[in-house]
């Protein structure tokens, strides 16, 4: 690589023009990304949350996915379009979304073709050595909690999905912001006050939606990979006590591969990696209403000897 | 098929099939399709003896699964889990 430097070393001016012109090559380990927009959105939320990641700069860098978010005029809004390598996976959505786009699309180019990983739509955070798998659905209060142990010292490899190695069986980290919707916003803010956090999405189809900064912990060691532990899947449940209950394997295994991308693409070799996955790992409902009980319950966690 | 011909459960695709058992229940993975489908310990056990046997006789296989001769109700059962296998994919019958 030449001359990599980080964002951060750029002026507002600088990223822009760049993100406007050539692009950025920004390395987000595993991966670099060359990005592409005009949208000062774009060059706001990357300058606060992607500040002390590398840009790279030569003729010879290599980019994984070339992605851009750019402007498109709606004929009652403005609207913005996100592309791979000229591709427009996706319909419009608002200008004022295109950060948020940015982020969904690039979490869209890992799952659908990053396949050297089996992924797992997952939040995956680690404490000393040892990495907790938050596998859910959309709407259960998992980027709330990962974001809520980040905050308290767990090391976040990611808010999004699982990288899991098929020759090691390790977790290869992706830290990059945590997406929080709505009402988690102001939880996490109210925890956290001097969190760094992007860009307001309003109004998009999951409402309000902002990106939390990864802690600088989880940035440094995003090249250490981690050894998977627990799989704990939680459901937010308003005015709830802590519940906790063991999954029984089976069905622990069948909600995993539910929530993998792409298992089928790996075949026999994914389903007995999914499988060996749960047998290793004791596997738990978690119901939570109260997050400091679940932050409490989690730094109780003891993995297995 | 003519339900009356001399016929016989089989697992026509055996290599396409991966299970995985716990006390709990039994997963099983079908490389064909990549879907998976959760079965229950006896159900489990019941599709491995097909697989490794084939099923002639009923009454065979559930005295496999049980110390205690078969009931009327258990052979009613295994036809539903039968027939469920067939949608399934999992099982055929051949005739013989």
């Amino acid at each position: 690589v030449n001359g990599a430097r980080t964002l951060a070393n750029l002026s507002a001016d600088e990223l822009s023009r760049h993100l406007a012109t050539a692009g950025v090559f920004l390395r987000l380990p595993p991966f670099v990304m060359h990005i592409r927009s005009s949208i000062p959105v774009v060059a706001q939320g990357l300058r606060i949350l992607y500040a002390d990641h590398e840009f790279l700069v030569g003729a010879d860098v290599f980019a994984d996915f070339h992605v851009s978010v750019e402007p498109k005029l709606g004929v009652f809004k403005r609207l913005c379009v996100f592309e791979l390598d000229g591709f427009r996976p996706f319909t419009p959505l608002a200008r004022n979304e295109a950060f948020a786009f940015l982020e969904w699309g690039m979490n869209w180019c890992v799952t659908s073709y990053a396949h050297n990983w089996l992924t797992i739509h997952s939040a995956v955070l680690e404490k000393d050595g040892h990495a907790v798998i938050l596998p859910a659905p959309p709407g259960s209060g998992k980027s709330t909690l990962c974001a809520a142990l980040m905050l308290d010292g767990w090391r976040l490899l990611s808010d999004e999905m699982a990288l899991l190695d098929p020759t090691t069986g390790h977790l290869t980290p992706f830290p990059r912001p945590v997406s929080l919707k709505n009402e988690s916003i102001d939880v996490i803010r109210e925890r956290a006050p001097s969190v760094a956090t992007g860009p307001v999405a309003r109004d998009t189809m999951k409402g309000h939606v902002v990106h939390v900064k990864a802690t600088d912990a989880s940035h440094a060691r995003s090249q250490v990979t981690a050894v998977p532990a627990w799989v704990v899947f939680p459901r937010f449940v308003h005015g709830s006590d802590l519940q906790v209950e063991v999954r029984p394997k089976s069905r622990a295994l069948v909600e995993l591969a539910s929530n993998s991308f792409n298992h089928h693409v790996h075949g026999k070799q994914g389903f007995e990696m999914l499988a060996d996955l749960v047998d290793r790992c004791p596997c738990f409902d978690f119901r939570y209403g109260d997050l400091d009980q679940a932050l409490a319950w989690f730094a109780a966690l003891e993995p297995l000897r | 098929m003519c339900e009356t011909l001399p016929a016989i459960w089989q697992v026509p695709r055996r290599e396409d099939f991966v299970l995985k058992g716990w006390p709990d229940g039994v997963v099983v993975y079908d490389e064909a399709n990549g879907n998976i489908h959760a079965l229950t310990v006896v159900a489990g056990e019941a599709f491995l003896w097909i697989r490794e046997h084939g099923l002639e006789d009923p009454i065979a296989l559930l005295q496999s699964l049980a110390d205690e001769n078969p009931s009327p109700e258990d052979l009613a059962s295994l036809q539903v889990l039968l027939q469920e296998f067939e949608a399934l994919g999992f099982i055929e019958r051949v005739p013989v």
